[in-house]
């Protein structure tokens, strides 16, 4: 290869690169558009001119540059998009969901084929696909044109790939295609990289959540085709990418998902619970087989053929017959509008057996066998499910509120956690290094009037903190997708516990660190599960204790000052105080009189290890199942878990969190020559003591007495082994730390001040350290570590066994000390 | 994507050529009368002693973190590590800084001399005698004219704490 030759190519590739880049923006761009359209097409009967407008646009500006790049499958599409919306644009046609339907097809199709461009620099091989989309894109076009428009088609540029495809597509010919199709792809799966894996399961996690979603909105509302678009186009995407890949068993199942689908929309069949129940075991099977798939393992599912089987045997529909076809894409075209007319017609109270509408208005042959199997189902599934529906539909995007959905709409971008990582990393030495010129002492001592370079300071200052704060917001991410994988949860649940739950979730919005939104998933199932199994009653118990036989669970995000708190509320019977006190005295975790115990100090019971698992009380009171995982889990990201309870009303649990785990208020102190920095959430006072305020037991601990409190003393000194000139209690600052309750004074040298520091952690080389959890680095350079209370008390109380017995009888408030060290 | 890739591939080459021409190169600092040698792959920087904060509770030999353009990365003294008596840190002590499988760590030493190339077959494997202290990290004997530098195995000078223990458990 010549020098030359290679560099031409490097050329071509950069600009197919730019390409992709930029017709990704695009796409993302028209996108939600599209679905805003279908929106005001739907509440409004007519659409912005202007947004049609515009989408036309994003595509001719695609095509052209398809078109200047010899990319011609896309090129192709691309101009029959434009062609369609062009009917629009004119005002000449009605613009309905099967548009839109189309044209985000379109816009999955063109997603893949850039993302294929990227590795393999061409748009080939995916002609059949092309042709299919084409097709009915142009089936569409033609149909509104009425039967003059027979002329459209020619002066498309790409006409070669639809020219192999009939305009009418026999099934052998399907057949062909979609063997070769089989061919291509695995082609391609031989080039699938790490890193398009871990995008498509991105992409695909999502796709599913979006599926399921929907799939639950779409068992309260039956007749809402909204939802059955919304999973429809999920499972599509989700069918596209993993076909693109080579993932066969995940196109087929998401195939078949989407076929059924396919027929819920056009009306020939009823959505019943039993076929959205096996659709969501399907996804939780492409779930699975998903991160199989990013762990290196095989996507395989092997029970695709058993539960396609299922699907076609539940649902009565050939759902096998392989991929879908322009014939099938055409149907809906002209049943599509008049049957969800008459299903929204037909606008019964949703919760009744629906499956009297199908009969109606079911354009499709449907075996009438299996229809009749149906009714049976609904009555079983609508008991606990129905008082769910309000908070789900208020979920459900699309629904009423087209308002609230425009606000949630966002672009976005993919960034690599590292990525961030870094750009914190560096605005945080940035911080630091701004500090170390705006203080630099040879400035000051050259003894000039500064004037002029104090304001340029204050504006470097002020960019910094400015860009700080930007770069720690982009680490945040809203709560809404953890919170809306408990719907499910909350579902499954309470069919399985037989109770009804009404579910509602407030604050999805709410944006924490994305370490917090890792870290509280697992914590929010076990309390929401605690809440199901043992707080609320079930319909009977409520009933006879004179309760609306619903219970209601809410799942509530919020700011509270620094923090995030999320609570899980629930109206059940509340904790059973007198059963868990009873439980803590067998396990000596208490002695002495339980009326002298506050409620809260008997909650803080149930988080002790295995404190109620696998026993009685777990039936009784509730609470307890993995409660010291969930402290655990929430300690570590430096939260707290708080419990409230009223007997026979309720309960609540809730996850207090900081908002972000870089940076931390910190009171910096000073002991001998060394600078610490003690988070200021665990300071609860620092005072200057009088020698009256000191007793000395005869192992030497020192005990201070605050008001009515004994609280032991600590010397940093003599923990860290630092030499000071402060010997005396009374010469030092004594600063009361608290960790769940315990209490120790710290004596320091000096407080020094306090200001927001960014966490460093300590490399693994010198390991844990159990009184330091890391470090920071301070405005001129040094390095101070940060003190970790809870070790610190821990330590003490190890290493001095007074101290432990001395808390035990002297507070004689506390759960005595667990095992942490 | 293949701009980056390219880069990667770039760097990637150079990285290798590199290795190439690193191989059989030691930086050669000084403990005490002694000469000492490690792999010059190994070797990011070399900067002044400065400021080191205390680690409370970690082997005597390991003096604390420093901090290195806004990364926090420990510093160990091998004179201690070698359990040779104490000299105070002047003007020409230097922190080696060397980056192992990712973890950055700074060896403080007398004083750093040059960068040597020491030909595989110039180096002969280290004495069978045992007499404690450091021995155990020499990787090998290095001659070059008429000196010889002790050529140590930087993997044990970090690592081998466990191994230690386990060793004095033994005993």
């Amino acid at each position: 290869m010549s020098y030359d030759g290679f560099s031409d190519a490097q050329e071509q590739r950069d600009i197919l690169l730019g390409f992709v880049e930029e017709g990704r923006e695009m796409l993302d761009e028209v996108e939600p558009l599209l679905i805003e359209l279908e929106q005001t097409a739907e509440e409004q009967g007519a659409i912005d001119l202007e947004m049609v407008n515009t989408v036309f646009r994003l595509f001719h500006s695609l095509k052209g540059g398809a078109g200047f790049l010899d990319l011609q499958t896309i090129s192709g599409v691309t101009h029959e998009a434009e062609t369609l919306l062009d009917m629009f644009r004119k005002g000449k046609s009605q613009l309905t969901n099967f548009h839109i339907d189309l044209m985000n097809q379109a816009c999955d199709f063109i997603r893949g084929l850039l993302e294929q461009i990227e590795t393999t620099y061409h748009d080939r091989g995916r002609e059949e696909k092309a042709a299919e989309i084409i097709d009915s894109l142009k089936q569409a076009n033609l149909e509104l044109k009425g039967e003059t428009a027979v002329i459209v088609p020619p002066s498309a540029p790409s006409e070669d790939h639809s020219e192999d495809v009939p305009t009418e597509i026999d099934s052998s010919d399907i057949k062909a295609e979609e063997s070769s199709i089989a061919l291509d792809l695995e082609s391609f799966q031989a080039t699938m990289g790490p890193e398009i894996i871990k995008q498509f399961s991105g992409e695909a996690e999502e796709q599913l959540e979006k599926a399921e979603e929907s799939l639950l909105a779409l068992e309260q509302d039956p007749n809402n085709s909204e939802h059955i678009q919304q999973a429809f186009r999920a499972f599509h995407s989700f069918k596209g990418n993993s076909g693109f890949l080579g993932l066969r068993d995940m196109e087929r199942l998401s195939h078949s998902a989407e076929s059924v689908l396919e027929q819920f929309r056009a009306g020939g069949l009823t959505p019943s619970s039993k076929v959205i129940n096996l659709i969501l075991e399907i996804i939780d099977f492409l779930r699975n087989a998903l991160s199989s798939l990013s762990s290196g393992k095989s996507a395989d599912i092997p029970a695709t053929p058993g539960l396609i089987h299922l699907l076609e045997d539940y649902s009565g529909a050939n759902v096998s017959a392989s991929s879908k076809t322009a014939p099938k894409l055409a149907a809906p075209t002209s049943d599509a509008n008049p049957a969800s007319e008459k299903l929204s017609a037909a606008t019964s109270p949703s919760d009744a057996p629906p499956a009297s509408i199908p009969g109606a208005s079911s354009p499709e042959t449907l075996p009438p066998a299996k229809k009749l199997s149906q009714p049976t189902q609904v009555p079983k599934r609508t008991k606990p499910e129905a008082p769910k529906r309000e908070a789900v539909s208020a979920l459900a995007p699309g629904g009423k509120n087209g308002q609230s959905k425009k606000a949630t709409q966002r672009q976005s971008v993919r960034v690599d956690v590292e990525k961030l990582d870094v750009l914190l990393d560096l605005v945080g030495e940035l911080v630091i290094a701004e500090a170390m010129v705006s203080q630099n002492p040879d400035i000051k001592s050259l003894g000039l009037p500064l004037e002029r370079f104090e304001k340029a300071v204050m504006q470097l200052e002020k960019i910094t903190r400015d860009l700080q704060d930007v770069a720690t917001s982009i680490r945040m991410i809203p709560l809404s997708g953890t919170f809306r994988r408990m719907v499910r949860l909350v579902r499954d649940l309470s069919q399985k516990a037989g109770k009804r739950v009404e579910f509602t979730i407030l604050g999805e919005e709410t944006e924490v660190d994305k370490t917090v939104i890792e870290q509280i998933t697992d914590p929010l199932i076990h309390i929401i599960r605690n809440s199901i199994d043992h707080g609320l009653e079930t319909p009977d118990d409520r009933i006879a204790t004179g309760k609306e036989p619903v219970g209601t669970l809410t799942l509530e995000a919020k700011y509270v000052g620094g923090e995030v708190w999320i609570s899980v509320r629930d109206n059940g019977r509340g904790l059973n105080r007198e059963r868990i006190v009873q439980r803590a005295m067998e396990r000596g975790l208490f002695e002495g009189d339980p009326d002298d115990l506050r409620d809260d100090e008997v909650w803080q019971f149930v988080f002790q290890p295995g404190f109620s698992t696998a026993e009685k009380i777990t039936d009784v009171s509730g609470r307890g199942v993995g409660m010291d995982v969930v402290r655990r889990n929430i300690e570590n990201i430096r939260g707290r878990v708080d419990i409230r309870s009223w007997h026979g009303k309720g309960s609540e649990v809730i996850l207090r969190l900081p908002l972000t785990l870089a940076i931390i208020d910190g009171m910096i102190i000073r002991v001998g020559k060394e600078r610490y920095t003690m988070p200021i959430t665990a300071i609860k006072e620092s005072m200057q003591v009088r020698q009256n305020m000191v007793t000395e037991t005869m192992e030497g601990q020192e005990i201070l007495r605050i008001r009515n409190q004994l609280v032991p003393v600590v010397r940093l000194h003599q923990l860290f082994d630092i030499d000071t000139d402060v010997q005396n209690l009374e010469d030092g600052i004594i600063t009361v730390v608290e960790n769940e309750g315990r209490q120790v004074c710290l004596l320091v040298d000096e407080l020094i001040g306090q200001q927001q520091v960014v966490i460093k952690g300590l490399t693994g080389f010198v390991g844990q350290h159990p009184c330091v959890s890391g470090c920071t680095i301070l405005g001129d350079g040094d390095i101070s570590l940060i003190l970790d209370i809870a070790g610190i008390i821990g330590q003490s109380e190890n290493q001095n066994g007074t101290v432990n017995s001395l808390q035990d009888t002297i507070l004689e408030t506390d759960a005595p000390v667990d095992s942490r060290t | 994507m293949s701009e980056e890739r390219a880069l990667q591939e770039d760097s990637f080459a150079e990285y290798e050529e590199q290795e190439d021409t690193q191989e059989g190169k030691y930086l050669t600092f000084r403990i005490g009368k002694e000469e000492y040698g490690i792999e010059i792959r190994y070797v990011t920087e070399i900067i002044g002693i400065q400021k080191v904060t205390d680690l409370p509770d970690t082997p005597e030999f390991v003096k604390g973190v420093i901090n290195l353009r806004g990364k926090v990365i420990p510093v160990i003294d091998v004179r201690i590590r070698f359990e040779m008596p104490h000299r105070d840190y002047d003007e020409r002590t230097c922190i080696v800084v060397v980056n192992i499988n990712g973890t950055s760590v700074g060896l403080i030493v007398d004083s750093v001399s040059e960068v040597l190339d020491i030909p595989a077959n110039d180096i002969e494997a280290p004495p069978k005698v045992n007499k404690g202290g450091g021995s155990r990290y020499i990787q090998g004997l290095g001659k070059v004219g008429e000196s010889v530098k002790i050529i140590l195995n930087i993997h044990r000078l970090l690592f081998e704490e466990e191994l230690e223990q386990i060793i004095e458990s033994l005993d």
